[in-house]
């Protein structure tokens, strides 16, 4: 069983909004033992079910905040959400379905990586590839201190094409 | 003359508002839903290789991937002129059925069951998916495994769950193993045990809501979709009937390629949704409105009224039980709920049926060809409703044009009509209650639309409603967090 789950999640045809799962198509090529990783359009309410089998989670989102320079990580919790759930979760979202459906509360941390456009396209803009090269010399920190992997290449190239 | 505003409207996929418009006496004028997403995707799929168009396409959406991959998929078969292989054929339906139980069960159990069950008055704090998992814990429960074993079916053969580029012109790029047979298979009965246990619920519940079953999209129109050529319930292939409000089939076994001969589109300056209308009912001279004789109805409760029967037998059952319930043309458009719970049941049977098909594991799944026609048309019922994607391409088979008809357009027209009647019905003058203006959602919720097709999650949607004078002046303003 993984004890990390990495959720890349974002449109893919959106420009920038693709860089979730930019960063989850990058691990996913580094085979990590013990770690879960899912590149997906969107949250929705099933992976409660992935929660509730993790003890943490990273959600990786892109910024609808231009002013942001670099990537933000920041800890969340579930609180008490009373948000209508749409066919799309929030992140908060699925910890309280995680929590009120199976009792189980992974550490969870979101991380937003700047973004400048959001426009129908494929490719990232330079502000967000440097974004997502900073993300993953973050994410190689956090899993070489949780002694999951001893050494990751960084690749050259992000892929372009999901 | 007042004027409300719902924006955006909650619960929904993509952006869209709605106005409703009153008279000096406080009483409903009239009521509009606006699609405020432009898509703006056909023009970006112009000079794309058409090999490339089924996993282009399901990317537009994170809700309707599979749709999208099918019914383009099934253009470039036309394009190529070739004839599936049987196994191939077997398995896009397989994962269509997947796709129509994972829609369904998120439509029922996580976006409209807090409506029924917890009741369209109760506070908003507790009407949503996590007041439902206080009040009835296991059937939410149960709601999040349904749809995970749809989302399963479309893993075991697309490999991903979102957007499996998968379905390819020609066929499939992979067969199902013989492990991942076997694994539906057993996840299987506790699918349908909890179809049931929804099915029965919402009997049960369906005689305490007759003022919403007699005004949410109660009205006489067209509904129309797929049939087999035997006139049974078909999700996938076959031919296009109209049947009418009376039960009396309009037209039957078009060609669905042949769509333009009888779909024509209006376009309105208040919304970027366009207004499909049955062709042969409409003078084209004269403006489509929700009030023209061309309106016609798509989706789970189209498909179960223009079926003879569905051709499984526990769907059929309740499908009878369903018509002695409501009639052979079940009017309002508060029983798509109930239709999609048994459409539910139809998928899960014929997805049985598929799994202990021998040939279903077979490798041999992909026709080759070159382009061998400039156009093609490909249609597919989404749960939604009948989607159409209509390519041109030259000699290289690189995209000229393309044209989408996505189920939630067809039902634009009654859509709007639906919240003019909720409207009248439940709001008089500007003392606004919130399972007032819930209702008139909810009523647009029963359509289940998925108005983005490449929209970015947003996240938080507020409610925001606004009461304006004649003169325009703002006269009351409630906003929901």
């Amino acid at each position: 069983m993984s004890n990390l789950l990495v959720i890349g999640y974002g449109n893919p045809l959106r420009g920038d909004d693709a860089v979730g799962q930019v960063v989850a198509r990058v691990l996913s090529d580094w085979y990590l033992p013990n770690v879960k990783v899912l590149s997906l359009h969107q949250l929705a309410p099933e992976l409660a079910d992935d929660l509730a089998e993790v003890g943490t989670v990273y959600f990786i989102d892109a910024c609808m905040d231009r002013t942001l320079e670099h990537p933000r990580v920041a800890e969340i919790q579930s609180g008490n959400s009373t948000v209508n759930v749409s066919h799309f979760s929030s992140p908060q979202d699925l910890l309280v379905l995680a929590k009120q459906l199976y009792d189980c509360e992974p550490r969870a941390y979101l991380i937003e990586i700047p973004a400048e456009s959001f426009e129908i396209n494929e490719g990232l803009s330079a502000k967000a590839r440097k974004g997502v090269k900073e993300v993953l010399e973050y994410l190689r920190g956090v899993l070489a201190n949780n002694q999951v992997v001893k050494q990751i290449t960084m690749p050259e190239k992000f892929p372009q094409d999901l | 003359m007042k004027r409300i505003t719902i924006d955006p409207v909650t619960r929904i996929e993509g952006h869209a508002k709605i106005s409703i418009f009153l008279d000096d006496d406080g009483n409903v004028n009239d009521a509009r839903f606006h699609v405020t997403e432009f898509r703006g995707f056909e023009a970006f799929c112009v000079g794309r290789p058409l090999w490339e168009m089924p996993s282009l396409t399901a990317r537009t959406c994170g809700i309707c991937p599979v749709s999208h991959l099918l019914a383009s998929a099934k253009a470039g078969d036309e394009i190529l002129a070739v004839k599936l292989p049987p196994t191939a054929l077997k398995l896009r339906r397989l994962m269509n059925l997947g796709q129509i139980i994972q829609s369904h069960a998120l439509s029922f159990f996580h976006l409209s069951s807090p409506d029924f069950l917890l009741g369209f008055d109760s506070t908003p704090e507790k009407r949503n998916v996590f007041g439902l998992m206080e009040a009835e814990p296991e059937l939410a429960k149960r709601g999040i495994r349904l749809r995970k074993y749809g989302q399963e079916i479309i893993a075991a053969l697309g490999g991903q769950k979102i957007h499996p580029a998968w379905a390819v012109p020609g066929g499939v790029r992979e067969g199902l193993s013989e492990e991942g047979r076997k694994i539906l298979l057993e996840s299987l009965p506790e699918a349908r045990e909890t179809t049931f246990v929804a099915l029965g619920l919402f009997k049960k519940l369906l005689d305490a809501f007759p003022r919403e079953v007699a005004s949410f999209g109660n009205f006489p129109s067209l509904f129309l979709g797929l049939v087999t050529p035997e006139g049974l319930w078909e999700h996938h292939d076959g031919v296009i009937r109209v049947v009418a409000a009376n039960g009396a089939i309009v037209a039957d076994k078009l060609d669905p390629t042949t769509y333009l001969d009888f779909i024509g589109e209006a376009s309105s300056g208040s919304s970027y949704l366009k207004s499909p209308y049955y062709r042969p009912l409409m003078d084209e001279t004269q403006t489509v409105t929700s009030d023209s004789a061309g309106l016609y109805r798509v989706g789970p409760l189209a498909r179960l009224n223009i079926c003879d029967r569905v051709g499984t037998p526990l769907a059929d059952k309740e499908l009878t039980e369903f018509r002695n319930r409501v009639g052979r043309v079940a009017l309002s458009s508060f029983y798509f709920h109930y239709a999609r719970l048994i459409e539910i049941l139809a998928a899960i049977e014929a997805a049985e049926l598929h799994l202990n098909d021998p040939d279903i594991t077979s490798q041999r799944v992909r026709a080759e060809a070159g382009i061998n026609r400039e156009r093609g048309v490909g249609v597919s019922e989404a749960p939604r409703g009948t989607l159409f994607h209509d390519y041109t391409v030259d000699e290289n088979g690189l995209i000229k044009k393309v044209n989408m008809i996505i189920a939630t357009g067809h039902n634009n027209l009654a859509m709007n009509k639906t919240v003019k009647q909720i409207a009248k019905e439940f709001i008089q003058g500007s003392d606004i209650q919130e399972g007032m203006l819930n209702r008139v959602e909810a009523g647009i919720r029963a359509y289940d639309p998925c108005l983005s097709c490449s929209t970015h999650a947003i996240g938080q949607m507020p409610l925001d409603i606004k009461i304006f004078s004649q003169q325009g002046e703002l006269v009351k303003e409630l906003v929901r967090d």
